[in-house]
């Protein structure tokens, strides 16, 4: 079931129900419907690989309160990585074990030896990266005493599963969404329009700019071949504006819609194309994944402690791992190292934290040295976005050659380039909206709020038709693959 | 109170889109397309009807009874499998007062598809909201709106309501007149996606049980009511025929053989590659143009003739 299907459009009301009106009266009632119906979400998908969450929860629980009775740090250390071993083993097999075997037999090809190694027909369980995520910070976290393991598997459950984030984030942390399980939740109107409104905001990013730039990026990139140097380069503007809104517009309809049943998640994008420079980017874009590699692998590892070196083994170490989370390909790794070494340079001068704050805080404009550094972050981006929707290597490098030819000066010319004009113009409307709510949690927040109700939802209004009109063939979200 | 007035002021926001929604719904589904003009057709003239062909888009596309000097209607559609041929059958059953030859096909993959299981699956809104046959149970299928994209719907009801453009791509006997162009598409590149789109990767038992008992419900249908059926394989082009995968077209050939002998009321013909369809008769690789349509129109006639005397 996807957020942007008629499916959804009548399930979440039907939850939203139940859950504040039958619901009501006990806080464990609400749990069980939450998650009932975060079960009933996940096995629209493969009701088969229900069972797969289900044993990678029951795993985590089981460990989790292993740990925390262990009278001895080996058991502890044992249940521990027993846990550890058997969700990225589970992660392993579903996501790498073609990709592994596949390198290997042709790492082996290079040399004239050939090798027969049976690859398996694999179907990725929907959300497996995001869900065993989940599970490992809170196995992490209890080992390293940073919070009591959870006694009731239902609220333990529902943090995994809670249909919001459930297939593609944001990745939630134990000390910040359990409370939230275990704790009374009043209904709250100003909370719940907000929800509505940010749901409304993703479903236009989703529906209106992603999929519309998925249309055009697919017909430059499937045939980048026979087209100009500034046709592709259009073609990777397309994907870059695809991929954020995709990307983003789901975060935005998950947590508005957990917003609508009392509950915070964290926030996954602040504005990350306005970014000055590529460290300030890798605070705003996918901020649950890039905190969690942070907390669990760059700290671990030393994090800045131990000296320039030290910073800027870890650093490619992050940006790799993270880059082959994405997905089995040799396309995510190099994507991950281009972004590792856009970051050096303020790794090296120890710059990476010059820009906290959003872009031009409390004015109207940047300035032109803050656009210029906005502009160069951007088309550091683009280039990189490139290999992340490459099929392989090779083709990500014979586009970005394409790119930089001298066909580059020519007007882009490609299929249905008229129709693009619609879009170019509403990709313009939301970056000026973007623009104009950058000090909010999201561009809709409070975008409005003092006009007269009439032009409000008139502005509304228009948002919902331009989605109307754009809606047909339901998208899956990029993210989901991962 | 607070959720009350939540849930009043959402309900009050989204009435007029829904308002909205509900109008352009009803009115697409006023818009005539092949569906519907097949539909009111049959409800008129079913009673007059002599010889009525079905199947899919090898037929609908292949057969022009303009040119047939009999009662002929061609209820065929793209995709219409062997169960809607039935379910339309069935559905004038009292009515089909003058009938008396059926012309189905059976192609290589008709023992192997259905509408509602395969690519074309869209297609089935279109029997349960103009046929007024329910072969699904799933809401969105009752809704132009859940498919295809708003902003195609839009134009095609701009197009209706103000230029007076139908969707209907039939003659007035149900002749699908989308193939006209003398210019032929990539005759490989087609056949290559045709068998690719023809071709079953693993057999679905229930699939294929579906459909043998729908063939055997026709040929029930026939006897009981007197019919005779004529089995066809259409003819297609060598690009498509050489690339067949030979277990599922010998299984199709000698099931329907079997099941032609069996019964004394039906007979087949196996036209898959007939040499006397060339190259300026195709469309594409598995679809007649309007010159090999006329061939093949001439051809039937000939079986109906040799079958009704």
């Amino acid at each position: 079931m996807l957020f942007n299907s008629l499916n959804f459009a009548i399930f979440l009301p039907i939850v939203f129900v139940l859950y504040w009106f039958v619901a009501n009266k006990s806080l464990r009632i609400q749990n069980i419907l939450l998650l009932v119906a975060s079960y009933f979400f996940y096995s629209c998908w493969d009701w088969r690989f229900l069972f797969l969450l289900i044993f990678s929860t029951v795993l985590d629980f089981v460990t989790g309160i292993k740990m925390e009775s262990s009278k001895d740090n080996t058991t502890k250390k044992m249940w521990f990585w027993f846990s550890i071993i058997i969700n990225l083993g589970f992660l392993g097999i579903f996501k790498y074990y073609n990709f592994f075997i596949e390198s290997f037999v042709q790492a082996f090809a290079n040399f004239g030896i050939n090798v027969d190694v049976w690859t398996l027909k694999i179907v990725l369980p929907v959300g497996i990266s995001f869900y065993t995520f989940h599970g490992l910070s809170y196995v992490i976290d209890i080992y390293k005493n940073r919070i009591k393991a959870e006694r009731n598997v239902i609220d333990y459950s529902l943090f995994v599963s809670f249909f919001p984030l459930l297939v593609a984030g944001p990745i939630e942390r134990a000390t910040h969404l359990l409370p939230q399980i275990i704790s009374k939740r009043e209904f709250d109107y100003t909370k719940a329009v907000n929800g509505l409104r940010q749901i409304l905001w993703g479903l236009f990013k989703k529906i209106v700019i992603a999929d519309q730039c998925a249309q055009f990026a697919n017909i430059i990139f499937n045939s980048s071949a026979h087209y100009s140097g500034s046709t592709n380069f259009v073609g990777a503007l397309f994907f870059t504006f695809q991929i954020y809104c995709d990307f983003s517009g789901y975060s935005d309809i998950a947590l508005g819609t957990a917003r609508l049943f009392g509950f915070e998640l964290l926030r996954n994008f602040a504005f990350p194309y306005f970014s000055r420079d590529i460290a300030e980017f890798w605070r705003r874009w996918h901020i649950s994944l890039s905190s969690w590699f942070k907390d669990y692998l760059y700290i671990p590892l030393g994090g800045s402690k131990g000296g320039t070196w030290m910073k800027i083994r870890n650093t490619f170490v992050i940006f790799i791992v993270s880059g082959f989370w994405h997905g089995a390909n040799w396309t995510f790794m190099i994507w991950g190292l281009l972004n590792a070494l856009y970051i050096m340079p303020s790794i090296i001068f120890n710059t990476n934290r010059n820009y906290i704050e959003i872009v031009a805080k409390g004015k109207i404009l940047p300035t032109f040295r803050e656009f210029f550094n906005i502009l160069l972050t951007f088309l550091l981006t683009v280039f990189a976005w490139i290999f992340f929707r490459a099929e392989n290597v090779t083709f990500a490098f014979k586009y970005i050659a394409s790119i930089f030819s001298e066909t580059l000066f020519i007007i882009p010319n490609f299929k249905r380039k008229e129709e693009s004009l619609i879009l170019v113009i509403f990709i313009l409307f939301l970056v000026a909206i973007e623009w104009k709510g950058r000090e909010n949690q999201y561009a809709l927040e409070r975008f409005g709020l003092k006009w007269p109700k009439v032009f409000r939802w008139l502005f509304y209004y228009l948002l919902i038709i331009s989605i109307c009109y754009f809606t047909g063939v339901e998208q899956q979200f990029i993210y989901f693959q991962f | 109170m607070r959720i009350k007035k939540f849930i009043l002021r959402l309900i009050f926001f989204i009435v007029p889109i829904l308002l909205l929604a509900v109008i352009f719904e009803l009115y697409l589904q006023k818009i005539p397309n092949d569906y519907s003009f097949k539909r009111n057709y049959l409800d008129k003239n079913s009673n007059q009807i002599e010889v009525l062909f079905l199947g899919n888009s090898h037929i609908f596309y292949g057969v022009n009874p303009e040119m047939l000097n009999y009662n002929t209607f061609n209820a065929s559609n793209v995709s219409q499998s062997l169960n809607l041929d039935l379910a339309i059958l069935e559905k004038y059953e009292n009515e089909w007062e003058k009938l008396k030859v059926i012309v189905i096909p059976i192609d290589y993959f008709s023992f192997f598809l259905t509408l509602e299981k395969g690519t074309e699956k869209w297609r089935a809104k279109n029997y349960n909201i103009y046929y007024k046959i329910p072969i699904s149970y799933d809401f969105k299928d009752y809704l132009e709106l859940a498919h295809g994209k708003t902003s195609k719907n839009f134009e095609r009801a701009t197009k209706y309501y103000f230029h007076k453009e139908t969707n209907r791509s039939c003659n007035k006997l149900g002749f699908g007149l989308g193939n006209l162009s003398k210019y032929n598409q990539d005759l490989i590149k087609t056949g290559n996606e045709s068998v690719r789109k023809h071709t079953v990767k693993e057999i679905d038992d229930k699939i294929l049980k579906g459909n043998l008992k729908s063939l055997n419900s026709i040929i029930d249908f026939s006897k009981k009511h007197h019919l005779k059926v004529i089995f066809v394989t259409c003819p297609a082009y060598k690009t498509y025929t050489s690339k067949l995968d030979t277990t599922q077209l010998n299984y199709t050939v000698q099931t329907i053989e079997k099941i032609a002998a069996k019964n004394k009321n039906t007979f087949y013909i196996n036209l898959l590659k007939d040499t006397s369809y060339l190259t300026e008769d195709f469309h594409d690789a598995d679809h007649f143009n309007e010159k090999g349509a006329q061939k093949f129109t001439l051809k039937m006639d000939q079986m109906i003739k040799i079958i009704k005397n």
